[in-house]
């Protein structure tokens, strides 16, 4: 496992414990991720990445256990937490865009509501960023009216405007037709080059080898691999991940 | 104990009376208060009592005989006082001049009665208005707000309020409610007696600094001995609504006097009638309290007999119309009321509030499932014990039905935030909106597409519901309806067609909204 000085994370996970009922799902999970740094977290399916992925915004609770972002303890339900929120992007697996709302509308209603951006403002960074994901001349349409792919980089543009200190994707290309995983992943990629705190739930292997700077192995609700990719592709310690990449090879 | 009267007071009757001897015979157009002017030939609807009133030329007016300054019998046998002057004022606006009033001697315990029996016409007795009352006889007004007061000894200058009062020793009468207020609000020292008359002399020996009750008793034993005492102060601590009492329900007579009383509030005749009678002892000329309106709407019109069954719909359309309107004003104020308070109800129970989540919790279930009998008899039964009272039982009645309804909405919000994908507000959430930004913002704009149609159903069923407020002196449609099916015994089913019709008229253009906003809001997902 790399070592880190706590002091020095963006992102600390410390101890944290989490069960469904019986389910023990996440298992003493320690994590710092620094600024600037890409963290792939990988996994089979029902070993926690998820649910690590969305405790971090506290979308899930937590039983025991320390979160912090940028050294603040994640705060209870209420305006404290909100503000925190704001600095954590999300992206989710199944877009969750605004259904009532326009692609613009999507992107500037957090700069608006949350932040208080005047309108001409909101839009502009907005379409910026509408540019930049490469659905610009969307922006007047309904979320329905586009494909996953775009959808999805209309979710990034969104959680961008908030200007997060750092963004969380759990698993953004699972609900997506093949054809469009990419530039879904094009976005990702560039995102990370241009320096953003990513930490990214998925499968895709190639991205983690392309854009991570560590990869996360979980298993069971537990970390069981911490490596960069390299280390983790070519010279997987424990069984469970070369169970997990020898699977995948074979597809 | 009545038989004394100030000299003032007798001289003024005597004048009156002179004054009414000579004027009589030129055409009774005085302006003097003991003779009001009479209204030459007034025209009134048929049926109406003041029809009836109005074409015999008399009238038969129940007052106090013995309550100085208000009804109190005269040398002549003719009582005089402020309540008479109102009954001649009345009397006046019917055309019956002041000779033709028959004046018939009410005391307290048989007022009801008298009106009950046909005995009086109208009762003006210091006639408090309360709810026992009303429910065996109507009011008009109130036209004089009597209240506690205090009454000391003429050379007194300690107290002029109240709170003067504090600590020092007051009669009234053995438990009664002056006794226990000046008491418990005022700390003043109770010295008990059996009567008011019985208090009169341990003021005049100083042994109470005061004497409590109701200003207008209090004025009388004033007007009886004006050098002896006097009232503390015009003002009064408590407020006892008087009205003109008359039979139960005779919703038209009523509203009549109560115009009349605002016209005599107008013109200068009220002052008038105060300054020449309680106005000798109570300076300060009451103003005319707002006029109690049970109905908001105008009166209930009168039923048409018709000689086809089937002509009872045509020959009775204004009553139907009336009714509708009734039924419409009833349904749009309280479905207002119910999506508002259901909208809330439905947010409070998503809320990460625990209290909130378990208040409307409760409120729904127990509220969707009684019968809206219930809550209507709640509204106009138990609210007014409760200390909670409406001048307009329709007040009762949107009560009961919002309050009814909005479980029901909660219930359609509810389930129509539950439609909307909890990734919504996950990622309202993630971009750091608050709760209520995100119920706002995302949730209910979404949730109340879906829940559209059933809405309207709630709607339709608040229509027909707001029928039971008929039940509770509310006239509306159904109201109507049961008065006209038992008028017209042999048109009983033409009657209830109509009655449907109506009702179609509101709930039919409701469930085409329902499926034109259903198609028009409909989103893509």
């Amino acid at each position: 496992m790399t070592t880190q000085v706590p002091g020095d994370a963006l992102v600390s996970l410390n101890a944290v414990n989490k069960h469904y009922g019986q389910l023990h799902v996440l298992k003493d999970i320690n994590l710092n991720v620094r600024k600037g740094e890409v963290v792939v977290v990988i996994g089979p399916s029902g070993s926690g990445k998820s649910t690590l992925c969305r405790a971090i915004n506290r979308l899930e609770t937590i039983d025991d256990g320390v979160i912090k972002i940028d050294g603040k303890v994640l705060p209870e339900e209420g305006k404290e937490l909100a503000k925190l929120r704001a600095d954590v992007g999300m992206v989710f697996q199944s877009f969750n865009l605004f259904a009532h709302k326009t692609i613009l509308e999507n992107v500037t209603l957090g700069p608006i509501k949350v932040k208080g951006l005047s309108k001409t403002e909101a839009d502009k960074d907005a379409m910026a960023l509408l540019e930049r994901v490469g659905v610009g001349h969307q922006a007047p349409k309904l979320p329905a009216q586009l494909s996953g792919g775009q959808q999805q980089r209309v979710a990034i543009a969104r959680a961008l405007a908030m200007k997060p200190k750092v963004m969380l994707f759990d698993e953004p290309t699972s609900a997506l037709d093949p054809e469009m995983i990419n530039e879904v992943l094009d976005v990702m990629i560039q995102l990370a080059k241009e320096g953003m705190t990513m930490i990214v739930v998925t499968h895709e292997m190639g991205f983690a080898r392309k854009a991570a700077d560590r990869v996360v192995f979980m298993a069971d609700g537990q970390i069981v691999e911490d490596a960069t990719p390299e280390e983790f592709f070519t010279n997987p310690k424990s069984s469970r991940a070369k169970d997990f990449l020898s699977k995948l090879l074979t597809h | 104990m009545t038989a004394f009267m100030t000299r003032r007071k007798s001289l003024l009757v005597a004048a009156s009376a002179a004054l009414a001897l000579s004027l009589s015979a030129c055409g009774g157009s005085s302006t003097s208060t003991s003779n009001p002017p009479v209204a030459e030939k007034p025209s009134f609807a048929a049926d109406t009592t003041m029809a009836k009133l109005s074409s015999a030329g008399k009238i038969v007016i129940g007052t106090k005989f013995d309550q100085p300054l208000f009804g109190q019998k005269g040398l002549d046998g003719k009582p005089v006082g402020f309540d008479v002057e109102m009954g001649k004022l009345i009397a006046g606006k019917l055309g019956i001049p002041a000779d033709k009033i028959e004046w018939k001697e009410t005391v307290s315990a048989n007022r009801e009665q008298f009106i009950k029996n046909g005995d009086v016409d109208i009762i003006v007795a210091t006639y408090t208005i309360n709810d026992k009352r009303k429910a065996e006889v109507s009011f008009a007004g109130p036209y004089y707000e009597a209240g506690q007061a205090l009454m000391v000894n003429k050379d007194n200058t300690s107290i002029t309020k109240p709170e003067d009062v504090k600590g020092k020793n007051v009669c009234s009468v053995t438990g009664s409610t002056p006794a226990a207020t000046i008491v418990e609000k005022y700390g003043a020292v109770l010295v008990p007696a059996a009567t008011y008359s019985a208090c009169l002399e341990p003021l005049r020996n100083k042994q109470v600094e005061a004497i409590t009750t109701d200003n207008v008793i209090l004025a009388g034993f004033v007007a009886k001995e004006p050098d002896a005492f006097k009232l503390a102060s015009d003002q009064t601590f408590t407020k006892e609504p008087y009205g003109i009492g008359l039979k139960k329900d005779d919703t038209v007579f009523r509203n009549w006097i109560n115009d009349q009383l605002e016209a005599f509030d107008k013109d200068g005749s009220y002052k008038k009638a105060w300054e020449a009678t309680a106005g000798t002892v109570i300076k300060t000329a009451p103003t005319l309290p707002a006029i109690n309106r049970h109905s908001r709407l105008s009166a209930p019109l009168p039923l048409r007999q018709p000689k086809e069954p089937m002509d009872v719909i045509i020959e009775n359309l204004p009553q139907y119309w009336d009714g509708f309107l009734r039924t419409l004003f009833l349904s749009v104020v309280s479905g207002i009321i119910a999506l508002i308070f259901g909208t809330i109800l439905a947010a409070a129970r998503v809320s990460p509030i625990a209290a909130l989540r378990g208040f409307s919790m409760t409120y729904v279930e127990i509220v969707r499932n009684t019968p809206l009998t219930i809550a209507f008899f709640f509204a106009a039964v138990v609210l007014p014990r409760l200390g909670v009272t409406f001048q307009q039982f329709e007040v009762a009645a949107i009560i009961a039905l919002s309050a009814y309804t909005s479980a029901f909405i909660a219930e359609a919000v509810r389930s129509g935030v539950n439609s909307v994908p909890v990734g919504q507000a996950e990622a309202a959430r993630s971009i750091g909106m608050k709760f209520s930004q995100v119920l706002s913002l995302i949730i209910l704009p979404q949730a109340l597409r879906t829940v559209i149609p059933p809405m309207i159903n709630i709607l339709i069923a608040l229509v027909k519901n707001s029928s039971v407020a008929g039940a509770f002196y509310v006239l509306e449609l159904f109201g109507y309806g049961r008065q006209l099916a038992n008028a017209n015994g042999d048109a009983v089913l033409w009657v209830l067609v109509g009655v449907a019709f109506f009702y179609l008229l509101i709930t039919v253009p409701l469930g085409y909204v329902a499926t034109v906003v259903e198609r028009k809001v409909a989103i893509a997902r």
